[in-house]
């Protein structure tokens, strides 16, 4: 498929999306239910599909980095509903890196064939950006661990299968030397799931209980008391994506359509603003353009690529921003702003922009990592 | 097509690199800051011996064919040259030299350019551009400079502003309107009717004003005919634009540098200034800027290399609008964060602002560029007389 013409890798893509990709699920203007998109995840995991850089060996596409940018780019076009993908980026290449044959073996095949959905539990009450801090407790009893604690913020959580965890197994070792990495099926016994509701009124994440949960031996990833390291490490290429101009490209789209919807072409001072949220635009396109590049020439992306997260994450405020503030009341609306032909997502469009200065590595924190490992400034 | 305007060669990646190893050990050799606050507030404003160094590398005839002398080399190889050099703080003109070379190779005079590019590659002549002829404006195709036809000779008329480095040139290559439409003119420096008035600019250079007042205009120095000129100057004002915004990151990357070492050094409250995390983030935003700077060159030099006339414009002025409002906030930044000393004339660090206000001006500024960006867009319609 890597040797396929870019513009016939996407005619393919476009095709099996018209046909595959339940019509209603378009465009929506908030997150579809696991019920809701199990079809479409059903359907890219028949057709092999559903995991577009994993190894082929591994049931994924092998697909290079400019295919799978592509993939990305297409779905987004399409205006698909996003999957419950915790298990796609995060465990499955971890698993492929570090797991045994046994747990590669039992866990893969289910997640590339969209059986099992996962969940990712590392931030607790206590442990946000200083993840290392985290208490959850694992204690080694006889053939299992026994799992004590809580996680928050988990993602998919009430309807996960299974979650991936970080906890403590040893508290005589510095912070980040004592952590393990775990693998817990959520129906075991002691596992309570709290939905917490976000500002869209969505039930997406949750708080995790553990009660003495019991977790076997054999579902440690990598070794006891190094899971920190091992975790760390996966923080690849896929970094790119978290930098991609596609939400900020759809939202600057939005707003133009509500920009000559109420005139506001009209206003000078307006277009200027506009102006430079395209130019912020290109500037954020030339940049990824020329990350993806390096990844392409075989080049190892350093720190420096979350200058993309921070950029895309912030430019994709500032356009829902001034979609919000353009709309005036109509920009204060709960749902979708309607016009006789027309519906625009405002609300939808600020609150998806929300977060993502939050999660993967705050904005703050990446400016941090920048300014000691990209500047060298002193600690 | 000449080498000139063969742009669309793709930047060698080893070439460039060449090149830009032997601009940093040239300024090594000779740093432009300590010409930069020797001649400055002065005419030429430059060291002439430096200028013929750096013809002798090749630097004066880049884009000129090798027939004449040059490197036949395109816009990548220009702006690593201009980058490096502006990095330096060298004072020479390399930039609006290297921008008229491109515009007498463009032209369709054979002769002229057999008579000129020789003496351009060889460091002899030093040509600039006339073209403007109020701030604030990209529009070259309508000047109000007139050619005309009295009693059987051309004789040229009108006034042109803000040309950089006019008293160390030998000639320039005049915009103006002529029977049927613009064309170039090639005025030496010295011609009957020819004056020129300096205004000092912020960074010790001058930029002229040129007053042509019915100056003889042979048929044989009708640079580009009005075809050739039709074509030529809109993408040489973006090419102008791209070597402006490698300009700017030079003396973006030169005035972080330094100020992300001076964070390092200075202490207060018994720690590194660098430390504090506050300097921390603002620095890592300028960074950020300047590597959005360097990723809108690259594209911007890529499109200027390809048919779509579009596409190059928006790329041109994205980078340049970006460029120069980076240099400016980055340039201001520099200073706040050096503290009283970055205010001292005594230290090199305001060198670079100043620079970096000059040449963020020099072919369109920011909000220039900004407007002509919002035209290409279709946000606002399109003015008359313009692409
Ligand atoms: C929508 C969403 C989904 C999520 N999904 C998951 C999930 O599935 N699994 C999971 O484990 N976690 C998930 N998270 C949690 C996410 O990883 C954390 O929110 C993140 O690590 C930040 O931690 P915190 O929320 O505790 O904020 P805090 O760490 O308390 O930060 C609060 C503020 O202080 C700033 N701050 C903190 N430390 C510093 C510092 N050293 N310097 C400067 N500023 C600092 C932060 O940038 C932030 O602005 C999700 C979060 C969100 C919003």
């Amino acid at each position: 498929m890597n040797a396929l013409p870019d513009a016939e890798f996407r005619a393919e893509l476009r095709a099996f999306l018209n046909e595959a990709y339940p019509d209603h699920l378009r465009y929506l203007d908030r997150r579809p239910t696991i019920a809701e998109i199990r079809p479409w995840l059903e359907a890219l995991a028949a057709k092999g599909w559903l995991a577009p850089h994993w190894p082929r060996e591994h049931g994924g596409m092998g697909l290079s980095i400019g295919k799978y940018l592509i993939y990305y780019d297409e779905l987004g076009r399409h205006g698909t509903g996003r999957l419950p993908d915790h298990a796609l980026h995060l465990l499955g290449p971890l698993l492929i890196r570090y797991g045994t044959p046994a747990q590669k073996a039992r866990f893969l095949p289910a997640i590339v064939e969209g059986r099992e959905i996962w969940c990712q539990g590392y931030s607790e009450p206590g442990a946000g950006s200083d993840l290392s801090s985290l208490r959850t407790e694992a204690i080694v009893d006889d053939d299992h661990f026994v799992v004590n604690g809580q996680k928050i913020w988990t993602s998919m959580a009430p309807h996960a299968d299974w979650i991936f965890l970080l906890v403590r197994t040893n508290r005589s070792v510095a912070q980040q030397a004592g952590i393990s990495f775990l693998l817990a099926d959520m129906k075991t016994p002691g596992i309570t799931v709290r939905p917490i509701m976000n500002l869209k009124g969505e039930s997406e994440f949750a708080e995790v209980f553990f009660d003495n949960v019991r977790v076997p031996l054999d579902n440690l990833v990598g070794e006891i008391d190094k899971g920190w390291t091992m975790a760390k490490s996966l923080l690849g290429d896929e970094r790119i994506t978290l930098g991609s101009p596609r939400q900020s490209a759809y939202a600057i789209e939005r707003l133009e359509l509500l920009a000559r919807k109420t005139g506001a072409f009209a206003d000078a001072a307006f277009v200027d603003r506009l102006t430079q949220l395209r130019l912020d635009l290109q500037a954020l396109g030339a940049s990824f353009r020329r990350y993806v590049g390096m990844v392409e020439r075989g080049v190892r992306l350093g720190p420096d690529v979350s200058m993309l997260k921070v950029w895309a994450t912030e430019l994709f405020q500032r356009i829902t921003a001034e979609m919000v503030e353009l709309g005036g009341e109509m920009g204060s609306f709960r749902h979708a702003v309607r016009f006789e032909d027309t519906v625009i997502d405002v609300m939808n469009q600020y609150l998806e922009a929300t977060p993502p200065t939050i999660y993967g590595g705050s904005n703050e924190i990446q400016r941090n990592i920048l300014a000691k490992a990209v500047l060298g400034l002193p600690g | 097509m000449t080498a000139a305007s063969a742009t669309a060669m793709p930047a060698d990646d080893d070439i460039g690199e060449m090149l830009r190893k032997s601009v940093q050990d040239f300024c090594a050799r000779h740093p432009g800051v300590a010409r930069t606050r020797r001649l400055r507030d002065t005419e030429p404003g430059f060291d002439p011996g430096v200028w013929r160094q750096m013809a002798e590398a090749g630097w004066t005839g880049i884009p000129l064919p090798e027939a004449v002398g040059g490197l036949g080399l395109g816009l990548a190889e220009i702006c690593v040259v201009a980058e490096e050099l502006a990095a330096d703080l060298a004072s020479e003109p390399f930039g609006p030299a290297t921008v008229a070379a491109l515009a007498i190779a463009g032209g369709d005079n054979a002769g002229l350019k057999q008579r000129l590019l020789p003496a351009i590659a060889s460091g002899e002549l030093i040509a600039s551009l006339a073209w403007q002829e109020s701030a604030n404006t990209l529009d070259a195709l309508h000047p109000a400079t007139r050619l005309k036809n009295a009693g059987g000779r051309l004789v040229l008329t009108g006034e042109k502003h803000f040309v950089p480095g006019a008293a160390g040139a030998g000639g320039f290559v005049v915009t103006a309107a002529a029977a049927d439409g613009t064309v170039l003119v090639w005025v030496e420096a010295g011609s009957g009717g020819l004056s020129r008035e300096a205004t000092l600019a912020v960074d010790g250079s001058m930029l002229s004003t040129l007053r042509f007042d019915r100056v003889e205009v042979a048929d044989a120095d009708i640079l580009a005919s009005q075809t050739a000129t039709s074509l030529l100057l809109p993408r040489l004002l973006d090419e102008a634009a791209v070597i402006a915004t490698a300009e700017l990151l030079g003396i973006i990357r030169a005035a972080f540098e330094r100020t992300r070492e001076y964070l390092g050094q200075r202490t207060q409250f018994g720690r590194p200034i660098g430390s504090f995390q506050v300097l921390q983030h603002r620095l890592v935003d300028l960074w950020m800027q300047r590597e959005m700077v360097r990723a809108c060159l690259e594209e911007a030099i890529a499109a200027c290399g390809q048919a779509d006339e579009t596409q190059r414009a928006l790329a041109a002025s994205a980078a340049k609008a970006r460029a120069a409002t980076a240099a400016l906030h980055n340039g201001r930044q520099s200073i706040q964060l050096h503290g009283a000393i970055g205010y001292a004339d005594e230290h090199d660090i305001g060198l670079y602002l100043k620079r970096a206000i000059v040449k963020s001006a020099w072919m369109g500024s920011a909000p220039v560029h900004r407007k002509r960006f919002a035209r290409l867009s279709g946000y606002v319609p399109q003015e008359a007389g313009e692409e």
